[in-house]
């Protein structure tokens, strides 16, 4: 009869086998441990030496802390952060390494693939082994840790809570790295192809596929708009997904919580079980006579190949068109088919161990270098009509349109944005048309760059389409103009209009030099806001070109869920008269003249001498000069355009005997000229 | 008893072992012989479970042996480069052993090794070649399992310990149920312990025969005879060969010895005797019928 053999001692077993290993985990857990408690030490400490300073009323140094900050940071010690998620994963990787190494040895593979066990009890037991001491070494360190803040006396149920969850992100992130550390020894018979597999699992999704398109429709396309990389791509990789469950930054607190990062953590395990049941089953399909070579499953060979050569060829053909400075597109296609056949010939080297092999497999080199073709001919041929792209207004439900030129000093928050819609949705698209039209000026146009408008169409569909235009004219389209001069264009930049919903806690009206806070009640605050925005609704986008500057009133606003305020810039120009008549009745219009300015150095960064470095400039006759620029009236040509022809100079002056400092736009050529002189 | 039936395993390309029909019976001790890429070794590893065959069924007592631990506890195996942890000593290494295989007699591994002068708790990176061969199948021994399977592992010991060796398979054949199955490319390590042979030649089985039935069917005769008394042996014998050297006649043939010496000295030779075939001469006797020149394939 055959005795049963028994689970338990197996693991047991295993665990004594890599006691190595587990060894070195528990001193990485050790350390952790005795940083820790050094972090404690000195956060508590820092808080007894305020106490020594409040007492002897002492000087500023050291720092002074309360007892607020210390909790604080008390709790944030105790939270999922980044160095417990690095250290998970580490283990992980370790773990998986260790444990699967035997799978790459035919001498250990013949070893343990003899044993009367079924493979699926070893992977279970392999995996059990892992999670468990891993599990069980992390929650003695995180009950260490809880004990020493315990014991200093500032344990609560808070940190408990977060120490809770500290636990749960460090097994997510150990899982998930473990996971695919696991799968990536399992799909390989060599230790250092596993870990170049485990290198494409961690980035091929987020890092290399992420980006390709948007670079290539970067190059390819006028109008397209680099957004963000989306964040369902984080999603499929062990590391992004462990970063983004347990790296937590605000404007608040960087005390982690759930609310932000459940669904990253969810999507560890999530993504843990779907590694872990593709490695399962690839375990137990593994041929144990592939220990030794580079891939384990070759069938899958071809497919791996192709995934890495075409993103690697399309990369280099970037690279090549980066560096280009004629013939871009040419140098494109040289990367591109150089780097597929350097590649491919690399790859199935790897594959072989064999140097021999790097002209092998042509048939899947030519197509897979006509992939790579194909896939720049779609953008460089615009077959899917990106730039052309023009929604039917009936399928459009609400139009945004952005510019600086628009929202120049206003905070711009996304949630007062709503939209263009009903009848602005008509002018939109008339103003979009007019700007399109203009896009693509001639090489001997005396049409000079204004501006650029990034258009964001939501269509009736639910589908959301971006893009930017670069205006190419003398004048702005009379149909922007129709369009900037409606209440339903502004009030998506300008909190103003919001006026009901937010509360402004102060007005102060500046020239540039110097600005002034409005001594004004709520009733007089909203006075104000109403006569300017009467004036303010009239203004066209030409308007705000061509018009003189005066004044500028700067609006602050709390910010809900925040704790610092909002504030936004409006000019106010000459022709508003009501305004300045009604500002008049706080003498805020009797600023300080030029000769009252005394400049002390002009400061920029010039690459006169091949690189950047900082130039003074201290000639008082020139500094003189540069008072024209100061103020607000006489500098609103920056307002057009401030783009390469324009350097940002800090101006320190003094005024009323005080020192103060101004960001000032200048013209590239005066800058020459004052370095000259 | 272990069945294989129809038993393929390819790499890539290569045919390793080819559509094999084998059965290995119990109580006896079985020797794989072929030259290196002969299929010994793949055909070894299939009959552990370590390789998965293309095609064909390996049974072990009934039991296919893939993936099942019931039939996997009825062997142990022993591969031509056996698998030791690092820094462990025999002792620790039969407490491994003593979790995968439960029956495995811990105290009877302790003797042998004192037998056999292994030191138990030095490690086994230091032991000699040999030292290591003589641990595993002294493992195997003790794992009391029914059949052990030893890939190349007579290699390289001394014949005073392939005899010890031996003894010990025929005390365990004696007192238990077990089987060993021996895989070897030197005829000269198998002759002296098997009992039943395999010849494995380009992952084909050429030959799988009791060694004493093949012994016992096959009689080496030198006599002095007139030359023209060969025709009529030749017709009153089964001669597989048959050498002239003057009047000295060395034969081959196929029968028990004292009939064929007894038909023989009826025709008064002035000399005859029953020489005994090694192994080696057995087997070319055998595979030359078949057209094989198996001078090439043993060694």
């Amino acid at each position: 009869m055959t005795l049963r053999v028994s689970f338990p001692k197996l693991i047991m077993e295993t665990l004594r086998r890599h006691v190595v290993a587990v060894l070195i985990m528990v001193l990485a857990f050790f350390i952790h441990i005795i940083s820790f408690f050094l972090n404690v030490q000195n956060l508590i400490n820092t808080r007894v030496i305020e106490d020594i300073n409040m007492v002897l009323s002492s000087s500023y140094y050291p720092p002074t802390r309360d007892l607020e900050y210390v909790i604080e940071h008390l709790t944030e010690l105790c939270s999922p952060n980044v160095w417990n998620m690095i250290l998970a994963m580490a283990i992980g990787v370790y773990l998986a390494f260790d444990f699967f190494r035997y799978l790459h040895s035919k001498k250990e593979t013949d070893f343990y693939e003899s044993m009367p066990i079924r493979k699926q009890t070893r992977f279970k037991m392999l995996f059990i082994a892992c999670i468990g001491v891993f599990t069980v070494f992390t929650a003695i360190t995180l009950g260490i840790e809880l004990a020493i803040i315990y014991g200093f006396g500032y344990g609560s149920t808070i940190i408990v809570k977060n120490m809770l969850w500290s636990l749960v992100c460090m097994i997510g992130a150990f899982l998930a790295c473990f996971t695919t550390t696991v799968l990536a020894m399992v799909m390989t018979g060599h230790n250092i192809i596993a870990f170049l597999g485990l290198g494409v699992f961690a980035s091929y999704i987020p890092l290399i596929i992420s980006n390709l398109v948007p670079l290539y429709a970067d190059i390819f396309f006028k109008t397209y708009v680099h957004r963000e990389i989306s964040e369902k791509y984080f999603y499929f990789s062990p590391v992004t997904l462990a970063y983004k469950a347990t790296y937590h930054w605000n404007y608040h607190t960087e005390i982690w919580n759930i609310k932000d990062h459940w669904t990253y953590l969810l999507g560890c395990f999530v993504f843990s079980l779907v590694i872990g049941v593709v490695a399962y089953l690839l375990f137990l399909r593994r041929p144990s006579e592939t220990a030794g070579r580079a891939m384990a499953f070759e069938k899958f060979n071809p497919v791996i190949r192709f995934m890495l050569v075409i993103p690697a060829a399309l990369y280099a053909g970037l690279l090549l068109n980066e560096i280009a400075a004629y013939a871009n597109t040419a140098w494109l296609i040289f990367g591109l088919v150089f780097v597929a056949f350097l590649m491919h010939g690399i790859m199935e080297c790897i594959f072989q161990f064999d140097i021999k092999a790097l002209l092998g497999k042509k048939k899947q080199l030519l197509f897979a270098i006509l992939f790579c073709l194909a896939f720049v001919f779609v953008f460089w041929a615009d077959l899917f009509k990106y730039d052309a792209y023009m929604p039917n207004e009936k399928d459009v439900k609400s139009i945004q349109i952005d510019s600086y030129i628009f929202d120049e000093g206003k905070y711009n928050w996304e949630e007062h944005k709503d939209w263009l819609t009903g009848d602005s949705v008509e002018l939109a698209l008339n103003a979009i048309k007019d700007i399109k039209a203009s896009s693509n000026p001639s090489d001997n146009s005396d049409y000079t760059y204004m501006n650029d408008f990034t258009v964001t169409y939501k269509l009736k569909s639910g589908i959301e389409k971006q893009r930017c235009y670069a205006y190419y004219g003398n004048e702005f389209p009379e149909s922007l103009d129709k369009l900037s001069a409606t209440d339903d264009f502004k009030d998506d930049f300008c909190i103003l209009y919001h006026a009901d919903e937010i509360e402004i806690t102060s007005l102060q009206v500046t020239n540039g030099p110097q600005q002034f806070k409005l001594d004004l009640t709520k009733e007089q605050m909203q006075e104000l806001c109403e006569i300017y925005l009467e004036e303010y609704s009239k203004i066209t986008l030409s308007d705000s070109i061509s018009k003189k500057q005066v004044f500028m009133l700067i609006v602050e606003y709390p910010i809900e869920g925040k704790d610092f305020s909002g504030n936004e810039s409006y000019t106010i120009y000459s022709d508003f008269t009501n305004t300045i008549s009604y500002l008049k009745q706080f003498d805020v219009v009797s600023f300080a003249e030029s000769k009252d300015i005394k400049i002390e150095y002009l400061e920029f960064y010039s690459d006169k001498y091949g690189e950047m470095q900082q130039e003074y400039i201290n000639d008082e006759v020139l500094l003189k000069e540069l008072k024209q620029y100061m103020i607000l009236s006489d500098f609103m040509r920056y307002h057009k355009d401030y783009g390469e022809d324009y350097v940002n100079c800090t101006v320190r002056y003094v005024l009323h005997g005080d020192r103060r400092y101004m960001d000032i736009y200048l013209n590239k050529n005066d800058v020459a000229n004052l370095i000259n002189q | 008893m272990i069945e294989l039936k129809n038993v393929s395993k390819c790499y890539g390309d290569i045919v390793a072992v080819d559509n094999i029909s084998l059965t290995i019976k119990e109580g006896a001790v079985m020797g794989l012989l072929g030259t290196n890429g002969a299929g010994k070794s793949t055909l070894l590893r299939s009959m552990a479970g370590i390789l998965k065959p293309e095609h064909g069924d390996i049974l072990i007592n009934g039991e296919p042996v893939w993936n099942n631990p019931k039939a996997k506890s009825l062997f142990f195996y022993i591969s031509d480069d056996q698998f030791y942890f690092p820094n462990s000593t025999p002792k620790e290494f039969g407490a491994f052993y003593k979790t995968y295989y439960p029956a495995f007699d811990t105290e009877r591994f302790h003797t042998l090794l004192d037998k056999i002068d292994l030191p138990a708790s030095r490690k086994i990176r230091t032991f000699s070649k040999g030292m290591k061969k003589q641990l595993s199948i002294l493992i195997g021994i003790c794992a009391e399992t029914q059949y052990l399977f030893c890939d190349e592992t007579f290699d390289g010991l001394d014949p005073v310990m392939r005899q010890a060796i031996k003894a010990l398979f025929i005390q365990e054949m004696s007192e238990r149920s077990f089987t060993p199955v021996i895989a070897s490319h030197n005829l000269r390590e198998l002759e002296d312990i098997s009992d039943h042979i395999g010849l494995l030649h380009k992952g084909g089985v050429l030959l799988s025969q009791d060694l004493e039935e093949l012994r016992c069917n096959l009689t080496k005769i030198q006599c002095v005879l007139p030359e023209e008394y060969d025709q009529k042996i030749q017709n009153a014998l089964l001669v597989m060969k048959m050498q002239r050297h003057g009047k000295l006649l060395t034969m081959t043939v196929r029968g028990e010895s004292e009939k064929v010496v007894g038909w023989l000295n009826t025709l008064n030779p002035i000399y005859c005797e029953s020489i005994p075939l090694t192994l080696e001469e057995i087997f070319i006797s055998e595979t030359e019928v078949a057209g094989y020149d198996i001078k090439s394939l043993i060694s």
